[in-house]
């Protein structure tokens, strides 16, 4: 109790407001039911139907809960309620940048096969190149006579091309038949993904780093600047990544302790780059490298504490992209979409076939798997929220709505065409008993 | 040895990784900066983009202050207090040139939104702690210190204040009435402590006994109290001395059944959300499994922003959701209390540094030779309250310490003073008189850890 009820009234009524509270009432409900739905066993269950799996994968019940309550809908959180929470919203980004960064040790990368890294990485150098191209030819288009330059224009066309790149890891709701064939191809299929997320991470980080904004909002490219600030970007991750593991040793293994350092390292690396003006994902991949590589202590018990939560702020910042988006992207945003969209549809079944292909002997081409690719990773969003987040224009929530538009088209096909498949399988299933009978 | 030097290494790096961040600092977007298609783009208030670092900073080094102060055997909120006062705003601008702004002034306003959650998680500790067989043990015990703890020193204050008040510079000159309700208000004030800060030592040192127990339900009994006196007081000041137009206490004059109506909402609404709340709590929380953490900071945050939207108090409705698990369900809401216990150290320490790094410490400076009269005066009454309850309810034994307990003052206090000053503000003796109360609590924060440790040692409920 930090205040008396008179208190209370009185501010009530000078901010006008039964209706305020009750918004804000109504939205609490919303969010914090959402985020208890996502912890139940129920919903654990759930996840196991491969059509409910699909449909969550790409992240769009999250992103269609947000739209509902933001301002687009029923305008129970808007922007103020946004900004209010930007200190936490923040930190989410650095939590899914630590994560990212955590994944890659360097004991783990070594197992990684190359066929798995020629595969992302071509996926995400030809993927970035169609829908970079793309992205730069709307936005050249679209910007005022005289505006369009590298300087207005890398962090938007990268934006794209980052989303363009990789795909989501969900592969359960596309095996249609569980045969050791498709399972490797499901554990290839996350592998690449895993590494071309944390490419796509990468190349926007450093794109955002290399553009300063001036006070008057108009970006500048200084390649001298952007050196020194990606050199300080390292070197504070570096600091932050060994005081990290210092402390964590401190803590020893004790749950709040742990805690403690956890949430203080994710939100420091997210908060110190953004104060600096730097992406909130680089500096907190970095930091998570440096976690996940220096030192030998073992850090398992840390990464399944810190992985409990994950989908969690995955959903939170789905339900941010949902509030953040402007369904009305003429044709700019539409251009964006056909580049996003050309990009995976040229690209990915392609290089899936001629990766899969030869290791399962051929079994890629009947499988609904290899259309798997097609489908946009979930990070495409938080790439696109921490762009806005730092430059909250409406170009940029422009590109966002593009993303999630991109994302819900490219989820569209390939459950189609696993569904379909599904029900081929069934069909063989059932003249084959018809037969032996 | 090494273990010390680690942490003190490690409070080195951070506060010098936030002083080269504050000195770098990306200079904020003007209000009228415009995007590529000509559009304005949205810039945050000043304050807001650098609240996540401060946040950080004030957890991580509020923990390693506690982990230090701990190895000398001084109280970890000791540590989470001290921190948030050194490197908070207070004291940067007192030593400018000095001292760099780690955690700048305007961004108190955002860190002070954590304080409601954190408010609702330590209500939810302290609610599971009270379980009904006890409560019902000590009742008796509760209602003889509370009266005498609020006879004592209401009396004792107003008492000793008028006898002083030409002494006193603001009182000086007050007619009677003014004076007298001025006192009944100080007084009150005096009454206050921290429940925050008793759970959480409690909590800390693992301190088990007649006296730890008693300690926190005292403290909340008497938070429960202090609402009703407080606001009948101030409605009663709203008639004796004339209110600021706009100020609470203005607009509840008027109509004196929407105070009684306001402070029946406020406590039995609060109690009766905090019980369906404790309901629901129990029937998802079997579900959690290992998400049991996420689970709480969830509820946390439902509590926090539905006390705020329906203006209920969060530590009255943690404390009942926490109450009615803890006794309705004793067996399957110990997972629950586990957890949580897990996720308080966090909450203890960026909740505390945050109360810290709000310290007046200009009224303390200004004010330290009056300050420490009215804290040796609160000091002396509240032994005696004590001393007299104990001996009328028969706990003269286990509870010779118990007024260490009463000693720390925090959050209520704080909001006491403020709204005194808010309600008062165009009176001449409001402003000397709120700052002379927040120099007393900062006073009260810094001394009342490490004394109510010395007590509960003392009373032997916590070992050396």
């Amino acid at each position: 109790m930090r205040s008396t009820c008179l208190l209370l009234c009185a501010s009530s009524s000078a901010s006008g407001g039964g209706m305020e509270a009750l918004r804000v009432f109504a939205a609490a409900v919303i969010v914090v039911g959402f985020g208890l739905l996502a912890t139940t066993a129920v919903f654990s269950r759930l996840q196991r139907n491969r059509f409910v799996a699909a449909l969550i994968a790409g992240g769009l019940p999250a992103v269609a809960t947000g739209w509902a309550i933001g301002p687009g809908g029923l305008n129970v959180v808007d922007d103020s309620t946004v900004l209010l929470l930007r200190p936490l919203l923040v930190a989410c980004l650095g939590w899914v940048g630590v994560i990212v960064g955590m994944q890659l040790r360097a004991s783990l990368l070594a197992t990684v096969p190359p066929l798995l890294w020629r595969w992302a990485l071509t996926d995400s150098v030809l993927s970035a190149a169609i829908a970079g191209t793309g992205a730069a030819a709307v936005l050249s288009w679209w910007f005022l006579p005289g505006s369009f330059g590298i300087e207005t224009a890398l962090v938007p066309t990268t934006l794209v091309a980052c989303a363009a790149m990789g795909w989501s890891p969900e592969t359960r709701s596309m095996r249609v038949v569980l045969t050791p064939s498709t399972q490797q191809m499901a554990m290839l299929i996350q592998g690449a993904s895993g590494i071309a997320a944390a490419v796509a991470v990468a190349v926007l980080g450093v794109a955002a780093q290399l553009i300063r904004l001036q006070p008057d909002g108009t970006p500048v490219l200084d390649l001298r600047t952007a050196v020194v600030d990606l050199a300080l970007t390292a070197a504070t991750a570096a600091a932050l990544g060994v005081a990290a593991r210092h402390l964590l040793g401190l803590a020893r293994r004790k749950r709040g302790a742990l805690l403690v350092v956890f949430l203080g390292t994710v939100a420091a690396a997210a908060g110190i780059a953004v104060d600096l003006g730097f992406s909130p994902l680089l500096l907190p991949l970095l930091c998570g490298v440096m976690i996940a590589n220096f030192g030998r202590e073992r850090l398992a018990s840390f990464e399944l504490f810190i992985m409990r939560a994950e989908h969690v702020v995955a959903l939170l910042l789905g339900l941010l992209a949902g509030v953040l988006l402007t369904p009305r992207i003429g044709l700019p945003g539409t251009g964006l979409v056909v580049a996003i969209l050309a990009a995976r549809i040229l690209v990915k079944p392609v290089l899936a076939r001629r990766t899969l292909g030869p290791v399962t002997h051929g079994d890629a081409n009947r499988s609904p798997l290899r259309f798997a690719p097609l489908r946009q990773s979930q990070l495409s969003y938080v790439l696109a929220v921490s762009v806005v987040l730092a430059y909250d224009a409406p170009l940029t929530r422009t590109v966002l709505t593009a993303i999630v538009f991109a994302g819900a088209a490219s989820d569209a096909v390939p459950l189609i065409l696993g569904f379909r498949r599904h029900r081929e399988v069934a069909q063989e299933r059932r003249s084959v008993a018809g037969a032996e009978a | 040895m090494r273990t010390v030097l680690g942490l003190l290494l490690s409070l080195v790096m951070l506060v010098t990784i936030v002083a080269i961040v504050r000195d770098r600092e990306h200079a904020s977007l003007l209000p009228d900066a415009r995007d590529a298609i000509g559009e304005l783009v949205r810039v945050p208030p000043a304050g807001l983009v650098g609240t996540t670092t401060s946040a950080a900073f004030l957890l991580l080094g509020a923990w390693l202050l506690g982990e230090l102060l701990a190895r000398i055997r001084l109280p970890r909120v000791s540590g989470y207090l001290l921190f948030g006062i050194a490197v908070g705003p207070q004291l940067s601008a007192m030593l400018p040139g000095w001292m760099p702004v780690l955690v700048p002034q305007e961004q108190m306003q955002y860190l002070g939104l954590i304080d409601a959650l954190a408010i609702s998680m330590i209500a939810l500790i302290a609610g599971g702690e009270i379980r009904i067989d006890f409560l019902r043990s000590i009742m008796r015990r509760i209602l003889i210190l509370l009266a005498c703890d609020f006879g004592f020193i209401l009396v004792g204050a107003v008492g000793g204040l008028l006898l002083m008040r030409d002494r006193i510079p603001f009182m000086a000159g007050l007619p009677a009435s003014t004076a007298t309700m001025v006192a009944l208000l100080i007084g009150t004030f005096a009454v206050a402590n921290s429940p925050a800060i008793v759970i959480a030592m409690v909590k800390e040192t693992g301190a088990d006994g007649p006296l730890a127990r008693t300690a926190v339900a005292l403290t909340i009994f008497k938070d429960l109290c202090l609402v009703i006196v407080f606001s009948a007081l101030l409605a009663a000041a709203a008639g004796l001395v004339p209110p600021d137009p706009g100020s609470a206490a203005a607009l509840a004059a008027p109509a004196d059944h929407s105070l009684v109506g306001s402070i029946a909402w406020h406590l039995l609404g609060s109690i009766a959300g905090g019980g369906v709340i404790g309901l629901v709590m129990q029937a998802l929380g079997r579900r959690m499994g290992d998400r049991m953490d996420v689970f709480i900071v969830g509820a946390g945050f439902f509590i926090a922003l539905l006390s705020d939207a329906l203006e209920l108090s969060p530590l009255l409705v943690g404390l009942a959701a926490g109450f009615v698990q803890a006794n309705l369900w004793p067996r399957s809401s110990e997972a629950f209390f586990h957890a949580i216990e897990d996720l308080s150290l966090p909450v203890y320490c960026l909740f505390f540094a945050v109360t810290g790094a709000g310290i007046e410490l200009s009224a303390v400076v200004k004010l330290w030779p009056v300050a420490l009269v009215f804290v040796a005066l609160r000091m002396a009454l509240t032994v005696g309250a004590i001393a007299t309850g104990n001996a009328l309810a028969g706990f003269a034994k286990e509870g010779r310490w118990l007024w260490t307990a009463l000693i720390p003052q925090a959050g209520v206090s704080i909001a006491l003073a403020t709204e005194i000053g808010r309600t008062f503000q165009s009176h001449d003796w409001a402003v000397p008189l709120k700052s002379l109360l927040l120099a007393v609590v900062a006073i009260h924060e810094i001394i009342g850890p490490p004394l109510m440790r010395l007590g509960l040692v003392r009373s032997g409920e916590l070992k050396e």
